[in-house]
């Protein structure tokens, strides 16, 4: 039998597409592997940052709903609270009259959850909360319930009506009379290993413009 | 023994093979970008710009319509400059109102100049004129009445 080799222009051909294929299949596996591989927990970590805010920002919401958020009673206000651990912290503080998901019982849920916003070094972004319905809401320090153990660092933003500027603080601000002021927006700091990410959250308030719903 | 001649694909074959196969891929390749995209989106949906969304919020909580109206000016992030206007028009409901609001952020080097325009209505009770108020509701009584009565017949 007589044995044909392949033709130069079939050999070329060959090449060229084999060659093709491969640059083609070499992007496609390394892009996958950026999807699927070694960034899984960066995307994991983004995930996390906008589920927090949401919740965040439907819990503020929340608050700001009658009967705590009228016209003439502010529904996030900052307040001085004292911890478990026996210290005096100054947070925003805000109402829940139907509690939330995240706050768990050891009796039964109770409406009228006071909640405060506090964020500790290597710890994280915590609610502490209690019941007004307690028997001990005066004296007992409020239970303590980590939201995110990825917030790193949490500031205030005051909007100056007369400047027309805003001003990022560490802490709450006093006004002229030594009260604490609320600020109208909030700045929390997520980190992950090298990887962080600032979000700005608006703290909803009531005007007497808005229809009593 | 009987020798068989030794047989590859035809390049007719290799061809169709090679087809077959870049077009699974086309269509993977596609679902990967769309992929991409998503989290592009995602991720531009919570860095929403806050400017505008404070100067959408003083809007509305902006007790007195002829404030509204005038608008207003503040220092957004970064040095930029916010303007936001409204156009407020009354609807031919009671206390309802279609407003255009208009933003403008400008003078800063390092973002570049935007312009945001929203078109919505709002249910404002403050905003309304007693009189007109009144009419519109007489006006929506009597509409309401004349429904009624062809229910009726």
């Amino acid at each position: 039998m007589k044995r044909r080799g392949f033709t130069l222009l079939e050999t070329l051909l060959a090449l060229a597409l084999a060659g093709l294929l491969m640059v083609a299949l070499n992007a496609f596996i390394f892009s996958m592997g950026e999807l699927w591989g070694r960034n899984t927990d960066l995307r994991l970590f983004d995930r996390h940052v906008r589920a927090v805010t949401r919740f965040l920002e439907h819990e503020l919401h929340a608050a700001a709903l009658p009967p705590a958020g009228t016209a003439d009673t502010a529904p996030i206000t900052v307040e001085e609270i004292r911890t478990q651990a026996g210290l005096t912290e100054t947070l925003l503080t805000f109402e829940l009259f139907q509690g939330s998901r995240v706050f768990v019982w050891p009796g039964q849920p109770l409406p009228e959850v006071v909640c405060s916003l506090s964020v500790r070094e290597n710890v994280g972004l915590l609610f502490l909360w209690h019941s007004r319905l307690e028997e001990n809401f005066d004296d007992k320090p409020p239970r303590e319930t980590v939201v995110s153990p990825l917030v790193s660092a949490i500031s205030y933003d005051y909007y100056d009506t007369n400047f027309k500027n805003w001003k990022t603080e560490t802490e709450p601000r006093r006004n002229a009379q030594g009260q604490y002021e609320a600020p109208q927006r909030l700045r929390l700091k997520f980190t992950y290993r090298t990887r962080s990410q600032e979000v700005l959250l608006a703290l909803p308030t009531v005007s007497a413009g808005d229809p009593a719903l | 023994m009987k020798l068989r001649r030794a047989q590859g694909f035809t390049l007719l074959e290799v061809l169709v093979a090679l087809a077959i196969f870049a077009l699974a891929a086309i269509l993977l390749g596609g679902a990967y970008v769309n992929v991409l995209n998503g989290y592009q989106v995602a991720k531009r949906a919570t860095v929403s710009d806050p400017d505008v969304q404070f100067a959408r919020s003083q809007l509305l909580e902006q007790p007195d319509v002829d404030l509204a109206r005038q608008g207003g000016d503040f220092e957004g992030a970064e040095g930029r400059h916010v303007r936001w206007t409204a156009t407020i028009d009354p609807t031919n409901e009671a206390d309802l109102f279609t407003v255009i609001f208009e933003c403008e952020t400008t003078g800063s080097n390092t973002a570049k100049e935007e312009k945001v325009r929203q078109e919505f209505r709002v249910l404002r009770p403050t905003w309304s004129v007693a009189v007109d108020r009144n009419t519109l509701r007489a006006t929506s009584r009597d509409r309401i009445l004349k429904i009624l009565e062809g229910v009726n017949k």
